[in-house]
């Protein structure tokens, strides 16, 4: 068996191969550039086990994402019984600290952190604000007549 | 057989180094406007679309134009045709690539374009222009290239070809019809609401498109030493009188609806585009200038048949594609928009980045189409020298 | 870590998420009871004769819609967001105002804002349902989903959308943080407030008017203000021979 115009066809492989894996490359040289963990939030708990927050917080926020825009339903009922509203006002309650201005980009850098690290790109604070309000409330809601319970 | 589309004479090589030219500055210009927005073009929001939509248009007609050689060659088996077919096919591949990129450039998200099959909307006529237009790239690579492979071997085209390329026929008329109704669909818009619509797309088309091929025929011709036979020229040129004749016929028929009802949502479009509007005229000149060169173009197109002068044939394909390209690519979008729903009028130009991304794309549809054509006058070339059995790769 | 650098390898990383937004509604998306105002569907009824008794009318209705939604105030006229504002009657209603009463209700700058068409061409068009109506009649914009093709703004026949011609931050004066702002490259309206709706609250024009002349209730409700309003006095809305039902009423 002999390959026909070898000298086009290998480089042509080598090329491929190299553009096709570059993003291996280039995350695994954006991970070992180290990491830093990102601040500890002013909360008490999460809204699910840090476990489940660490996988699935990427589903959740996409499902309320949806849930809200789409269904016009903001309320969530955690695993435990607990209900939140669902909003990335919710997470910056905790993961954002406001400054005296109201403005602090900690819930963005708690969030970047990470991606950056992981190389995933984030847009949520191209419209979501990162900060705050001043005094805002609590985003944990009043309990209220019993829900069903689920994972997200 | 794709390795002959990099072999080429040193003119053509020069003539692809110069094309990456405009290219790079295309590619430029867009990355400004994926940093910037599209507040870098001209538009706004009441001329919402602009350049970039109406090469689109005006190019899915070029695309849709090739069925004006498939089908007489397939269905009428007229020989004339047996030179053309494969470049009016691969015209329109590189055409319909044109499109798709000039409605990437026009998208504002343009990261999300895979929403459109993420989240599928069949309602939506724009999703049916997406699957008329891809499939009609599919179509037309498929069975150029095929028709070609075969030829180079000198055997006869697969079974499988035959239906495809009768397929290809009213999927040609599909896709500027349904690219007529992205517009004709919608209320309030005068200019575009109409029946007209789709029949006056298609008459330009098939006046432009192969008033196009036929310019790319003679310069093949002068350039690169391939004849594609007068006889199939000439064939051509009636094709385009007709058309143009069927074109001028619809635009009448229009100006007579809009004017004699009178109704204020139909007239004031066409007032704005022809005689101009509250004191806008920005567009005046371009259009008398367009309908004059297609009413001065069938005299011409009939003039070359009768001489059987390659030069005015030139000139007179030039005024069609010239005066039809004004018609749509500038005309038709600006036209349908300039009078807002809130009506005010407003006056669209296209800024120089604008121009330059389109003219980008446009470099990169050369590009494309000469390297298809390489492999067409290569495979040809071989065929007329009788040597298809020492073809490149033995 | 493999799995990722796949994900980011096929271009996939950014899509995926999108297909968990194909899960079905669970039993725990239940509303939050009692909180919210509800409607078989939502309509607002603009009384103009209030507004034209206003001769001093400061704009109320759409700097509180402004300032509620971070609706940006760009110099440069084509590039504009609107989401509600005021414009002569004669662009709304061209050639259908009464012209032997001294042309007051064409050249008066009258509320305009998106008409919650019941007959929506915009969501007919939309390629991603990225716009859609709602059961209750509002027409949204989810500009997670949007493309930035402005086909519905060409269907549009009242120009009651917009697009971010350019990032809308910057021209913003001041931020109300409990609305997110936009990105360029999307279209945004007027959404009949659905975030206040759902807090309980009428549309921030609604309130915002000192002179009471838009009344916003449920047009299937007999007892609702809007329906009585409609029921007593005659009422026009804009371009009905288009066929779009809007749900926005003027008292004339």
């Amino acid at each position: 068996m002999r390959l026909y115009n070898a000298q086009y066809i290998l480089p042509g492989l080598a090329i491929f191969l190299a553009a096709a894996t570059f993003p291996f490359w280039r995350g695994a040289a954006a991970r070992s550039a180290g990491f830093r963990s990102p601040p500890n939030p002013a909360g008490e708990r999460c809204i699910e086990p840090k476990q489940v927050m660490r996988t699935e917080h990427m589903r959740m926020l996409v499902r309320w994402r949806d849930a809200v825009v789409r269904e016009d339903s903001r309320t969530y009922v955690a695993s435990d019984g607990t209900r939140w509203e669902r909003s990335l006002r919710t997470c910056v309650a905790c993961h954002g600290h406001a400054d005296a201005q109201g403005r602090s980009t900690t819930a963005a850098a708690a969030c970047s952190e990470c991606h950056g690290h992981m190389d995933a790109s984030l847009d949520c604070w191209d419209c979501h604000h990162e900060f705050a309000a001043p005094g805002s409330r609590s985003a944990r809601l009043e309990p209220g007549p019993a829900a069903g319970r689920g994972p997200l | 057989m794709i390795e002959r589309a990099f072999i080429g004479r040193a003119r053509s090589q020069l003539w692809l180094a110069a094309l990456l030219i405009p290219i790079g500055v295309g590619l430029a210009c867009y990355l400004r406007q994926f940093e910037r927005g599209l507040a870098i073009t001209g538009m706004g929001r009441d001329v919402i679309w602009g350049f970039y939509v109406a090469q689109f248009t005006f190019l899915v007609g070029v695309a849709a134009s090739a069925v004006m050689v498939v089908a007489p060659f397939y269905l009428h088996q007229s020989r004339e045709f047996a030179r053309i077919v494969i470049l009016g096919e691969f015209l329109a591949v590189a055409a319909v690539l044109l499109c798709i990129l000039h409605i990437f450039v026009d998208l504002g998200q343009p990261a999300r374009v895979l929403n459109v099959l993420i989240h599928p909307a069949p309602g939506s006529v724009m999703f049916w222009d997406m699957v008329v237009l891809s499939g009609y790239l599919v179509l037309n690579l498929v069975i150029g290239w095929t028709c070609l492979d075969c030829e180079r071997n000198g055997a006869k085209p697969p079974g499988w070809v035959k239906p495809l390329i009768y397929l290809s026929i009213p999927w040609a008329v599909g896709i500027h019809t349904v690219t007529a109704f992205l517009y004709c669909g919608l209320p309030g818009r005068g200019l575009w609401l109409t029946a007209l619509l789709a029949p006056r797309f298609l008459s330009s088309a098939f006046a432009s498109g192969p008033a196009l091929l036929v310019l790319i025929c003679l310069a093949l011709k002068r350039f690169a030493g391939f004849d594609a036979g007068e006889a199939g020229l000439r064939k051509l040129t009636v094709t385009v009188a007709y058309a143009m004749a069927a074109n001028l016929f619809f635009i009448a028929l229009e100006f007579f609806t809009a004017f004699y009802s009178g109704i204020p949502g139909h007239r004031r479009d066409l007032q704005y585009l022809f005689f101009g509007l509250d004191g806008h005229t920005a567009m005046v000149p371009w259009m008398w200038t367009s309908l004059t060169l297609m009413a001065a173009s069938i005299p011409l197109l009939v003039a070359s048949l009768r001489r059987r002068s390659m030069r005015i044939l030139a000139v007179a394909c030039s005024l069609v594609f010239v005066s039809t390209w004004i018609d749509k690519g500038l005309g038709l979008i600006a036209g349908g928009l300039a009078v807002s729903p809130l009506e005010t009028v407003v006056d669209y130009a296209p800024t120089a980045p604008e121009v330059l991304i389109s003219v980008g794309i446009y470099a990169s549809g050369a590009l494309i189409l000469t390297l298809l054509y390489r492999i067409v006058l290569s495979v040809r070339s071989d065929a007329d020298h009788g040597s298809a059995a020492l073809g490149a790769d033995s | 870590m493999l799995k990722l650098s796949l994900l980011a390898a096929a271009g996939l990383a950014r899509t995926r998420p999108l297909f968990a937004s194909l899960a079905s509604v669970r039993p725990e998306d239940v509303l939050e009871p009692g909180a919210a105002l509800k409607a078989g569907r939502w309509a607002m009824v603009i009384d103009v004769r209030k507004c034209l008794a206003a001769t001093d009318c400061p704009d109320d209705c759409a700097r509180a819609c402004r300032s509620e939604h971070n609706v940006p105030e760009i110099g440069d006229t084509r590039h504009e967001v609107k989401w509600l504002w005021r414009e002569p009657g004669e662009h709304l209603f061209p050639g259908e105002l009464d012209q032997f009463r001294g042309g007051e209700l064409s050249r008066r700058r009258l509320p305009a804002l998106c008409n919650h068409c019941a007959n929506p061409p915009c969501t007919r068009v939309c390629p991603t349902g990225a716009t859609f109506s709602r059961p209750d009649g509002i027409v949204v914009m989810d500009p997670h989903r949007c493309i930035g093709c402005r086909f519905c703004m060409a269907a549009c026949p009242y120009g009651s959308r917009s697009f971010n011609w350019e990032d809308p931050r910057p021209h913003l004066k001041a931020v109300n943080p409990d609305y997110p702002t936009r990105t360029k490259g999307v279209v945004e309206k007027c959404t009949f407030c659905d975030e206040r709706l759902a807090k309980g609250r009428p549309p921030a024009c609604v309130e915002a008017c000192k002179y009471k002349a838009m009344s916003f209730g449920d047009l299937k409700d007999a007892k609702s203000p809007v329906a009585a309003l409609l029921r007593d006095n005659y009422s026009i809305r804009r371009k009905p021979e288009l066929g779009t039902q809007p749900a926005v009423y003027y008292v004339i």
